[in-house]
């Protein structure tokens, strides 16, 4: 198994019953110290770095925007300075949000100088945005799904094809794409798709191969999902590996489980209540999800991002977990032989968490439960699958 | 009296209501949805052949392949009138709906004879604020739309009873004005140097506390249209055919009878 250290940078300033409806789209950027806002991100970028010393294999970036939520706009920023900052993890970006964009050769150029800066170290995640971005860009969301195709669409020929081409799409029209410089990794990073398990979502990455990431979802749902992009590659002809599936989750660590739920509690309760709620009509713009995902994601989600969630809750239905290093170390082998995934993101920094457990969480969990987890899903079958997907989608 | 039927336009096929007979006359149904007989429908239906179908992308009728904007809904519209063998009709559009019937009378207005607008979108006026709708709920809509505490009440029981399937059609008639209307929010910046084309009587009918489409963009179409005359419905919100159905049909009436506005 590969180990992540996700992160999203929130502002961990927003005040409890903060009197704005969310801290999305609106929530007025007066409340952003800057003077502040330049030691949280070093805080947060020397935790990135503490996370390559403690063995991870990768770190995560991700775009958000006009939120206390994560403060990343720019994940590509963000990811040029790992890229210095660090020197052997892969950098995952997860993901640009591509359809925001209205010049998707902006990503194919910015992720080839990444990869070149980084000596080959990128993922490239490519998402659609949530909701709330497409408040805050006046985006039209009923196109999203037809933008994020298109697209992904133009940035990949521009990266497998080596000729100049015309591309003529609905929503994208460009004479000349031709990006340079070119991605060192051939033809192309590895790509994986962060989503929140909509079927026509699952079905597209088992059909292009691509790495399919669950993030924010109950025990439950996780279970399913995996199960449906399993059966969704034998329709496409072939048996999913294990690092095709990645799971993204809050994490925390303390000596004793009651310690562990004392330290987590209030970061947890501001991460899911405080700063990622918000109404579903932001949360869920019209048009975003087609009718048939609308019932399901809202079934995978219930309650979360537009309700409350208690800290038990969260932690009962498997949203994030939380306790010593062993009991995490036994839940996490446990799911790792049921699901069979190959990745796992463990965001170690949450909501108010302060730097100094989330240093001690980071090294913790890079102590006391990667070296115990590191051989599961890695059988020589996975990497000979690994391998075989990637010979056959050139 | 009146009658639904499917009928296809150029192989999209749309819910039709029809009642009443005379010289045509085709309400355009706002943002919320149609596929209802309203009661002010009933009163036009006594002396005109009215047609009220549901929009494409609304209720029952089919999505329109490839619309992304107002105006393709304008010449659908047009081929609707090819369909029916109409060489053209008097026009009543309310909100989303009165936008689209501007639309359909700047490309082609020698197929409109008369046209009422019932607090329309289409406009951008500098300085007047609209409230973006698309942050709102349900709910929050409503209270914003009906002016009447006790209409209110009553249309927010109905949005509360409202079962899956109903929530279903909602859900989907608000994607389809998202389509339209996202952004620009409820306009199209060129109509307005499109309008003086219009050269045809027009009767602005508007709720004075209009909150959705404040008054002030009725008084910008009766600037901007060579031959509009705005008239405010006292105590009323966004939705005046419905709120006040006596007074605004009667009106409407008297215009599309006799001329008088």
């Amino acid at each position: 198994m590969k180990f992540f250290f996700q992160h999203l940078m929130p502002w961990p300033h927003v005040p409890r019953n903060n009197p704005h409806p969310q801290a999305w789209v609106t929530y007025p950027r007066k409340y952003y110290d800057p003077t502040l806002g330049a030691d949280i991100y070093e805080d947060y970028l020397s935790q990135y770095e503490y996370a390559e010393r403690l063995g991870f294999d990768g770190v995560c970036v991700n775009e958000h925007h006009q939120t206390a939520y994560g403060n990343m706009p720019s994940p590509n920023i963000m990811a040029a300075v790992l890229a210095v900052r660090t020197k052997r993890v892969k950098i995952a970006i997860l993901g640009n949000a591509i359809p925001l964009r209205h010049a998707p050769q902006r990503i194919a150029e910015e992720l080839a100088m990444l990869d070149l800066l980084s000596r080959g170290r990128i993922i490239c995640g490519f998402v659609r945005g949530i909701g709330p971005e497409y408040h805050s860009f006046s985006m039209n969301p009923t196109q999203s799904r037809e933008r994020f195709r298109e697209a992904h669409d133009l940035i990949v020929r521009a990266w497998l094809e080596p000729e100049p081409f015309e591309f003529y799409g609905k929503h994208y029209k460009f004479r000349y794409v031709n990006p340079w410089p070119r991605p060192l990794q051939q033809p192309h990073p590895p790509i994986w798709i962060p989503s929140q398990g909509s079927v026509e979502t699952i079905d597209w990455v088992a059909e292009k191969r691509y790495t399919y990431l669950q993030t924010y979802s109950s025990i439950e749902s996780v279970r399913r999902v995996f199960n449906e992009f399993r059966t969704a590659a034998q329709r496409h002809g072939y048996e999913a590996n294990p690092h095709q599936l990645g799971w993204a989750l809050p994490i925390y660590l303390s000596d004793t489980e009651e310690r562990a739920y004392e330290e987590a509690r209030g970061p947890m309760e501001y991460l899911f209540n405080e700063v990622f709620r918000m109404p579903p009509s932001v949360f869920f713009p019209p048009g975003y999800l087609t009718p048939r995902s609308m019932s399901r994601v809202l079934a995978n989600k219930k309650g979360l991002g537009t309700g409350y969630l208690s800290f038990e809750e969260l932690i009962d239905k498997g949203y994030a977990m939380v306790g010593t290093p062993s009991s995490v170390r036994e839940r996490l082998a446990a799911y790792q032989k049921e699901f069979g995934f190959g990745n796992l993101l463990a965001m170690l920094q949450f909501g108010t968490l302060a730097h100094h457990l989330a240093l001690r969480n980071i090294e913790l969990f890079g102590k006391e439960v990667i070296p115990y987890l590191r051989e599961l899903g890695e059988s020589n079958d996975a990497e000979r699958d690994s391998n075989r997907s990637v010979a056959q989608r050139r | 009296m009146e009658s639904s039927r499917m009928m296809s336009v150029r192989g999209t096929n749309i819910r039709l209501l029809e009642g009443g007979a005379g010289d045509a006359l085709i309400y355009l149904h706002g943002a919320t949805g149609g596929g209802q007989w309203l009661p002010f429908l009933d009163r036009l239906a006594a002396r005109f052949h009215v047609y009220a179908p549901e929009h494409p992308g609304f209720g029952a009728s089919d999505d329109l392949p490839e619309m992304d904007s107002i105006e393709d809904l304008a010449y659908f519209y047009l081929d609707f009138l090819d369909t029916l063998g109409l060489d053209g009709a008097r026009f009543i559009g309310s909100s989303l709906g009165g936008w689209l019937a501007v639309e359909i009378a700047a490309i082609a207005p020698h197929r409109v004879s008369q046209l009422i607008l019932l607090d329309a979108a289409g406009l951008h006026v500098e300085g007047v604020n609209v409230p973006d709708l698309f942050m709102l709920d349900d709910e929050q809509v409503l209270e914003l739309t009906i002016h009447n505490p006790e209409s209110l009440a009553q249309r927010r029981q109905a949005l509360i009873a409202a079962d899956a399937r109903q929530a279903e059609v909602m859900a989907r008639n608000r994607a389809t004005v998202a389509n339209l209307a996202w952004n620009p929010y409820f306009h199209r910046p060129k109509l307005r140097h499109r309008l003086h084309r219009i050269q045809l009587p027009v009767l602005l009918i508007w709720g004075e506390f209009d909150r959705i489409f404040p008054p002030a963009i009725g008084a910008e179409y009766e600037r901007l249209l060579p031959d509009a005359k705005l008239h405010i419905i006292p105590e009323c919100g966004h939705l005046p055919a419905q709120e006040r159905v006596d007074e605004v049909a009667e009106r409407a009436m008297r215009f599309l009878l006799e001329g008088v506005r």
